[in-house]
């Protein structure tokens, strides 16, 4: 960016106007069949097809507008740009300062986060607040830490982790429904059994790379759903397993009356009594993973992993058994995310291979992809914006004023998002955390520019 | 001389084909502990190609790598070997490693064969200190339990982390880099990217190192007859300076 202030182009109107409608032109190509033409069926059930050229030319008339302002932005007149270095420095130790504060203080509103809200907006009130955002957010928080392992430290690209959620899921739904055993019990065999099959996937995918691994780890996430879909005595098909016995304060059940917790605690009962112990719950596993990550980071399988990222030959040529290390990563991935999926099923008390498909694998991974590969601090913002997003979405009644009443802006997220995929990765291919931390240092830690640090290739 | 009497590395008959391509043809040749030994040739002899196998980057098609980690490689020690289904046994004579029968990671690890590579292979993300680490780590992850005792911070893997970080040290000071340990690999300047890469080699404790030279364009899997270079003529190894090992 900053070598090519000298060769700067002036800007030229016509130029800019000619490419500024070419690009009108083809968003109007795109548009036609998408915005101009509607078919809606009538009262006698018929297709009807509507015609709305002013979207079509509204559509058209702001990407004009936008390329042009574009342009005219990319060709203002500028100082000379500082040289790389010094512009790089102050951006760097914002970066560490700001890991130093978020991290503690994110923990810290997240401690404090339940009873915040409790106060805030009342027992009912706060119920959207803990379920639909704190805990639906720190499960994409664990699932991406989870993925993490997998993707952004050993460098394999898996497109199917969301079978492992899977076989968390219901390998508690079916223990608890089929055997009786508790939770606590469940929790450690879910993640065991997700981890087995973390195993079994890697196994046959060891020898392939890049695209492949991809293509064959996709067709496994969906192999798990299809199976769970079709089998139906072991999992009941698309009607799912209703009925898990919901979660207990160790042994407590949150159920109005004598035994319960509330009971027991002198607390008047309110279903918020299970949903923050929820809450907690999974902050708690959140935690663990994270913990983990950050230990076996620093541990020899760690650096192992990040070594097969960077070079899979030179692990070999040091005597690394990469296949094993390869296993230990889609294990260990596999395993939080059994644990995460059986934290899923805890809260839900209903599971169905709706639950489980591609998209949630892709909202993981593109997670892990907006964090920044391998950072802790980044994946976590990025599972708050996106799940935050998501639900964010939902309570912007105003765009209804705007747009009409039938106007529902949660259906356009997936809009939305890819948009800010896209600008993101212009803006900052690595990601929100593109630094790497090392994991060992002799005088002084300094963080690895993003630009060094491989994406894997399998 | 002492390759006639102290063999290290005994290669016989090494052939190595890609599909229809003979990249290496009935080579033989004997390696002396304590003697420095170049393989040289022309563009496309096949240099790396030998490396590759001996090193276990690739099977070869024919032929024995026999390599002796302590003692020498005796003719009769490595046709019993040769004989017995194991890939390594330890004789009267030395401690016997067939290489073609094991996998290119126990290469490095079992029979203690460093290498380097003619394109330089760091990783170049992660800092020098962890490099030399990197290379550290089978005895690193047996110090930790499999990972377990490591989790646990068990007093063992700490004491070994620590013996690591200071033999690292030791061969940072050797190659000059101490000022730069903490700074990623990729950062460094060719010669002392270069220079790392020889020390991360040394790290993984090899028996003998086997270096490629930087320089020269090779491509290994052009055909070649080796038999036609003088340096690699059968049987005949030429030596570069009769030098105890560094």
């Amino acid at each position: 960016m900053a070598a090519s202030s000298a060769d700067r182009e002036p800007f030229d109107l016509a130029a800019a106007v000619r490419d500024a409608g070419f690009s009108a032109l083809v968003t109007a190509g795109l548009a036609f069949p998408i915005l101009a033409l509607r078919a809606e069926q009538d009262m006698s059930n018929r297709l009807v097809l509507q015609e709305r050229w002013s979207w079509m030319l509204i559509a058209a008339a702001i990407v004009f507008v936008g390329r042009l302002a574009m342009i005219a932005w990319q060709a203002r007149p500028r100082a000379e740009a500082p040289a790389a270095p010094a512009a790089d420095k102050p951006a760097t130790a914002l970066a560490t300062f700001l890991s130093k504060v978020i991290a503690p203080a994110g923990l810290a509103f997240l401690l404090i986060f339940p009873f915040v809200s409790l106060y805030a907006s009342g027992a009912a009130g706060s119920l959207k607040w803990i379920d639909n955002y704190g805990i639906q957010i720190l499960i994409y928080v664990m699932l991406g830490w989870g993925l993490n392992i997998v993707v952004g430290l050993a460098g394999l690209l898996d497109l199917g982790y969301v079978a492992f959620y899977a076989v968390g899921a219901y390998s508690y739904a079916l223990l608890s429904t089929t055997f009786g055993l508790s939770f606590w019990i469940c929790l450690p065999l879910a993640g065991i059994l997700a981890a087995f099959w973390g195993v079994i996937l890697g196994f046959p995918v060891l020898r392939l790379r890049g695209d492949y691994l991809a293509i064959v780890t996709l067709a496994f996430g969906e192999i798990i759903r299809v199976v769970l879909i079709n089998w139906t005595d072991f999992s009941n098909g698309y009607a799912g397993i209703a009925g898990i016995p919901r979660v207990t304060f160790f042994g407590v059940p949150f159920v109005d009356g004598e035994g319960g917790f509330a009971n027991l605690f002198g607390l008047e009962f309110s279903p918020i009594h299970r949903t923050i112990f929820l809450f907690y719950l999974i902050l708690a596993l959140a935690l663990l993973t994270n913990l983990v990550t950050l230990k076996l980071r620093r541990m020899p399988i760690g650096r192992a992993w990040e070594a097969l990222r960077e070079d899979e030959i030179a692990c070999r040529s040091l005597g690394i058994n990469t296949t094993n290390t390869k296993l230990t990563a889609f294990a260990i991935g596999a395993g939080f995310g059994g644990f995460a999926g059986s934290f899923f099923a805890v809260r839900q008390g209903f599971v169905s291979p709706e639950s489980f498909t591609f998209i949630e694998s892709a909202t993981i991974l593109a997670i892990v992809v907006l964090g920044g590969m391998g950072s802790q601090l980044g994946v976590a913002l990025a599972a708050v914006i996106m799940i935050g997003g998501t639900e964010l979405l939902r309570e912007l009644e105003w765009t209804k004023q705007i747009f009409g009443p039938d106007f529902d802006p949660a259906q356009y997220r997936m809009l939305i998002f890819g948009l800010a995929m896209v600008v993101m990765m212009i803006w900052k291919p690595r990601g929100i955390v593109a630094t790497r931390s090392p994991s060992v240092f002799l005088k002084e830690r300094k963080s690895v520019s993003g630009d060094l640090v491989k994406e894997g290739h399998g | 001389m002492r390759w006639r009497t102290d063999p290290l590395l005994v290669v016989e008959h090494l052939t190595m084909r890609f599909g229809g391509l003979v990249a290496v043809n009935d080579l033989s040749f004997d390696v002396g502990r304590g003697d420095i030994t170049a393989l040289i040739g022309p563009n496309g002899a096949g240099k790396t190609t030998v490396f590759n196998c001996i090193t276990g980057f690739y099977k070869p098609t024919e032929g024995r790598l026999a390599l002796a980690r302590e003692g020498r490689a005796t003719r009769e020690d490595v046709a019993a070997l040769t004989q017995s289904p194991t890939r390594n046994k330890r004789f009267a004579e030395g401690d016997l490693y067939l290489l073609e029968r094991m996998p290119d990671f126990e290469i490095s690890w079992k029979a203690r064969v460093a290498r380097t590579f003619q394109n330089i292979r760091l990783f170049q993300g992660m800092t020098v200190l962890e490099n030399l680490l990197v290379a550290q780590h089978n005895p690193l992850m047996a110090a930790s339990g499999m990972t377990v005792l490591g989790l646990l911070g068990a007093a063992t893997y700490r004491n070994a982390e620590k013996a690591a970080i200071d033999k690292a040290k030791a061969w940072l000071e050797k190659i000059d880099l101490m000022d730069r340990a903490d700074d990623p690999a990729g950062e460094l300047p060719y010669g002392a990217q270069r220079r790392l890469e020889i020390a991360r080699a040394m790290c993984t404790d090899p028996d003998p190192a086997l270096p490629r030279r930087a320089g020269g364009r090779s491509q290994p899997e052009r055909v070649a007859r080796p038999k036609q270079s003088p340096a690699l003529h059968p049987r005949r190894p030429r030596h570069v300076g009769p030098a105890d090992r560094a």
